[in-house]
């Protein structure tokens, strides 16, 4: 009754899920108060995987700005990020990708220092083509995306840290679009303002 | 072809009331929804609340109008099921559509919702099909601010393959929904006000070229834009509380004896009043007034059609409740007067009823309870009427045994079908050049069953019903219409043959568990096996459209009360659509009258903030993408999503 894709989309968020259900046992995250800091990151994305989808299409290096906050259990994450791919080809215009999401992970830490994080991401993932022949409404198409992702955290300052993580992206359309998705960057850790945490709760 | 037999039915009656000459409190004979649990569910839309009631089954051609059927009472030929809002009935039914769309209210403007599944009286409404009762959501004190929006996609657009071999059709936003409202309460009084708009696309693949045909000028949407004022007065002695509620409805309504949509517009109004003068603590009069209009008007459309009908509705009611030796008893009058306005000349376009009704229940240590429901419908032509008694046996602390037995005649204008005023020389569908015959005179059709419960409770919080059913229809005017497929326009079509005096005998057989694990966890199962047992070919081929298999498993997930994520898998067997026949061979595989077997999960994930002031709800239906098609020639209701907002604020 399901289709193929499906079952190996499932599986793989099962498989993280799990992942998660185990880091839950073994991560004084648990205790953590909610929301009380804000952790604000940015990175540098790059498409890895070739599939049919790249046999039209090229893609170029993206960003991603992402917030996150300690949540009841794990934490939530919510962000965007940016990507743009060059058609191989005249018939294939160049387009530009902007994934709005919100996640909820679990992290790992390994003493003071390693951290690793695993999580879930859901959102909308809008293109907007650079096809001058078709009505600029018709120009963009947004659709559902879902992914899971793991990242390590290095702590480098007090409040600064380090990742290296790798995310998994499924984008809803007919055809389906499936991205790995490398990225690197730096995040600050601040504490939120009484304010935020009241109106977060 | 068997029939029941009424006398060996009263018989049952009979035996089956002597031991349990008790009676069911009414809470036992309706179950209720209450706001957090379509909060959890984050119910988008009004018509969606039958995906959280397991007892009706229903279908939908584009995905926003659902039909339905209750509990085996009916095939989904006749939408005869009632809706009530606050205590007044809606009467959105029109021909054999009966849309809950045209309702005024959003979700967000809902405070619980009672299913009634037995026939019996509710509140001075007596319904032998099935009755779903709204409660509007009343304010907290002082004014009150608030609003929802709401967007809505279904997965499956092209993307950037739209310029490769791998072309596909777009697929159009399925929500752009936004409602507000405004509220004062204060000690004196009740003012509220509310406003919404729904948009939706009738453009599934499946359905979008016959839409598109008709529809050439613009991509075909659906339109709601309705608004209602409510107000109450609790201080002044009759307790007054008066509602005007408006609908406009631009919609594609699945005309079936055409096989089509047909673009229409639908202008829904009802101005209500309703209150009680209490005399006695023990003894009131309660009364209701409802002018109700319900137009089916034209919408632009490539081929001019026009219903150019408009039902016009007066509705007056006096009630009287008073306990009489522990004897709890209403008793009522009701004069209803429906005046229809059309071009086509009518033999009868006013018809007057009287309608008288009582109930009585009787509650003791020793007999523990005992209902009796009962109305006569009186017009010039014809008398309908209606008995049903129900029992309750406290088997135990824990357990209760309860029955149910019923009986009605319905008169052939209380359906108000389209074929009762065909008859009456509404030649809608002749003008149009379609076919349609009716097999001897419509009938007024008859109707028996009896439910046999058993309750479990081992806490408050966990909870077992389990029961079997017995459905006897007798003199049903079933349709049948052996649908031919037209590939240009993607239509089909075929005179309709109504068949009179059709008979047939169900019957069911259910299960339902509910359970609170921990504060933060709960969870409930339903299942349900239903099937005719007999009857004429016609009644049990309509019949095998409904799931004989049926099951829900809801998951609620709570740890604080401003987060909560709710699951729902929700199973239904297959089902086989006879006029559809021979469409499979006829659309090389496009179309089919066997439905398969689906199991849907939906998810629905809900945040609070600011002190509640706002809430954030992210919802996915049939997140695995299932082939989710509930009607032969009808939408995939494949995965979707949806991302709402709401907001209220309390001054």
């Amino acid at each position: 009754m399901f289709h193929k894709n499906n079952y190996r989309c499932v599986y793989r968020v099962l498989l993280i899920v799990a992942i998660n259900f185990f880091s839950i046992f073994n991560s004084p995250l648990m205790a953590a108060e909610p929301f009380k800091t804000i952790t604000l990151g940015l990175n540098l994305l790059t498409n890895s995987n070739r599939n049919t989808f790249h046999q039209y299409w090229e893609p170029i290096y993206g960003i991603e700005a992402i917030g996150e906050v300690p949540f009841y259990l794990g934490s939530l994450e919510g962000g965007l990020f940016l990507f743009s791919f060059n058609g191989k080809s005249i018939d294939y215009p160049e387009f530009f990708s902007l994934y709005l999401f919100a996640g909820w992970g679990i992290k790992i830490n390994f003493g003071s220092d390693l951290s690793w994080y695993n999580g879930l991401r859901i959102g909308t993932y809008q293109m907007r083509f650079d096809d001058n022949q078709i009505h600029p409404t018709q120009a963009v198409e947004s659709e559902l995306g879902a992914g899971i992702g793991s990242r390590f955290d290095l702590p480098i300052l007090e409040r600064l840290q380090l990742h290296l993580g790798i995310d998994y992206l499924i984008v809803f359309t007919q055809k389906k679009l499936e991205f790995v998705v490398l990225k690197a960057g730096i995040s600050y850790t601040v504490d939120s303002p009484g304010w935020l945490k009241d109106f977060l709760k | 072809m068997k029939t029941a037999n009424p006398y060996r039915i009263i018989w049952i009656m009979f035996l089956l009331f002597i031991p349990l000459n008790s009676i069911a409190g009414e809470d036992n004979l309706k179950y209720t929804l209450n706001r957090e649990d379509f909060e959890n569910a984050a119910l988008i839309r009004i018509s969606e609340l039958f995906s959280l009631i397991g007892e009706w089954d229903v279908y939908s051609v584009e995905g926003y109008t659902w039909q339905g059927t209750a509990n085996a009472f009916d095939s989904y030929q006749q939408q005869n099921w009632t809706i009530i809002v606050d205590g007044q009935k809606m009467a959105l039914k029109m021909f054999d559509l009966q849309n809950l769309n045209l309702i005024p209210l959003s979700a967000d403007h809902i405070d619980s919702i009672e299913i009634f599944i037995f026939p019996q009286l509710v509140d001075t409404e007596y319904s032998d099909k099935g009755l779903i009762h709204i409660h509007t959501r009343k304010m907290p004190d002082g004014l009150n601010l608030h609003g929802q929006f709401t967007a809505g996609n279904k997965t499956g657009d092209p993307g950037p393959y739209r310029y490769t071999e791998y072309w596909s059709r777009n697929v159009d936003r399925i929500a752009a929904d936004h409602s507000y409202g405004l509220a004062y309460s204060g000690n004196r009084g009740y003012l509220s006000g509310g406003y919404y708009t729904q948009v939706y696309y009738p453009t599934d693949s499946r359905i979008a070229d016959r839409n598109r045909d008709i529809y050439p000028y613009e991509n075909p949407r659906i339109i709601t834009n309705s608004f209602f004022v409510q107000t109450a007065a609790p201080q002044i002695i009759s307790q007054p509380q008066m509602s005007i509620l408006h609908t406009k409805l631009e919609d594609f309504y699945f005309f079936k004896p055409f096989g089509r949509e047909i673009p229409v517009t639908n202008n829904f109004t009802s101005i209500q009043i309703n209150g009680k003068i209490v005399l006695k603590r023990s003894f009131d009069i309660g009364y209701k007034l409802r002018l109700t209009s319900n137009n089916l008007a034209k919408r632009k459309n490539r081929y001019n059609l026009d219903f150019d009908w408009k039902q016009q509705n007066i509705y007056a009611n006096i009630d009287t409740r008073f306990v009489l030796n522990q004897q709890k008893i209403n008793l009522g009058l009701a004069v209803d007067r429906t005046k229809i306005e059309t071009r086509y000349n009518l033999t009868t376009n006013i018809i007057n009823s009287i309608i008288l009704y009582g109930s009585t229940a009787f509650k003791s240590d020793v007999w523990h309870g005992f209902k009796l429901n009962g109305a006569i419908d009186i017009d010039k032509e014809d008398i309908g009427y209606q008995l049903s008694g129900s029992a309750k046996w406290h088997l135990s602390e824990q357990q209760n045994l309860l029955n149910i037995l019923s009986y009605s005649r319905t008169k052939v204008r209380s359906e108000n079908s389209l074929w009762y005023w065909s008859e009456k020389g509404y030649d809608f569908v002749k003008d149009y050049g379609l076919g349609y015959s009716i097999d001897g005179k419509l009938k007024a059709g008859e109707q028996w069953s009896i439910d046999l419960i058993w309750q479990w409770y081992s806490t408050d919080i966990t909870s077992i019903n389990a029961g079997i059913s017995y459905r006897s229809f007798i003199n049903k005017n079933l349709e049948l219409q052996p649908f031919q497929y037209n590939a240009d326009d993607k239509t089909v079509a075929s005179p309709v043959y109504i068949k009179t005096g059709q008979a047939g005998q169900g019957g069911l057989a259910f299960f339902k568990f509910r359970s609170d694990f921990f504060n933060s966890l709960s969870h409930s199962f339903y299942y349900r096996y239903s099937t005719y047992l007999d009857g004429s070919d016609v009644f049990t081929d309509i019949w095998e459209s409904i799931s004989k298999h049926r099951f829900m498993y809801q998951l609620i997930f709570k740890p604080v009360n401003t987060f909560s994520i709710w699951v729902m898998f929700n199973y239904r067997s297959s089902v086989f659509w006879s006029d559809y026949a021979a469409i499979n061979n006829q659309s090389d595989g496009t179309y089919s009258a066997k439905l398969s077997d689906v199991f849907i999960t939906d998810i629905a994930v809900n945040k609070w903030f600011w002190q509640k002031q706002i809430k954030v709800n992210f919802v996915l239906r049939n997140i695995f993408d299932q082939k989710d098609i509930s009607y032969p020639i009808g939408s995939l209701q494949n995965l979707r999503f949806y991302a709402q907002a709401e907001l209220f604020f309390n001054f």
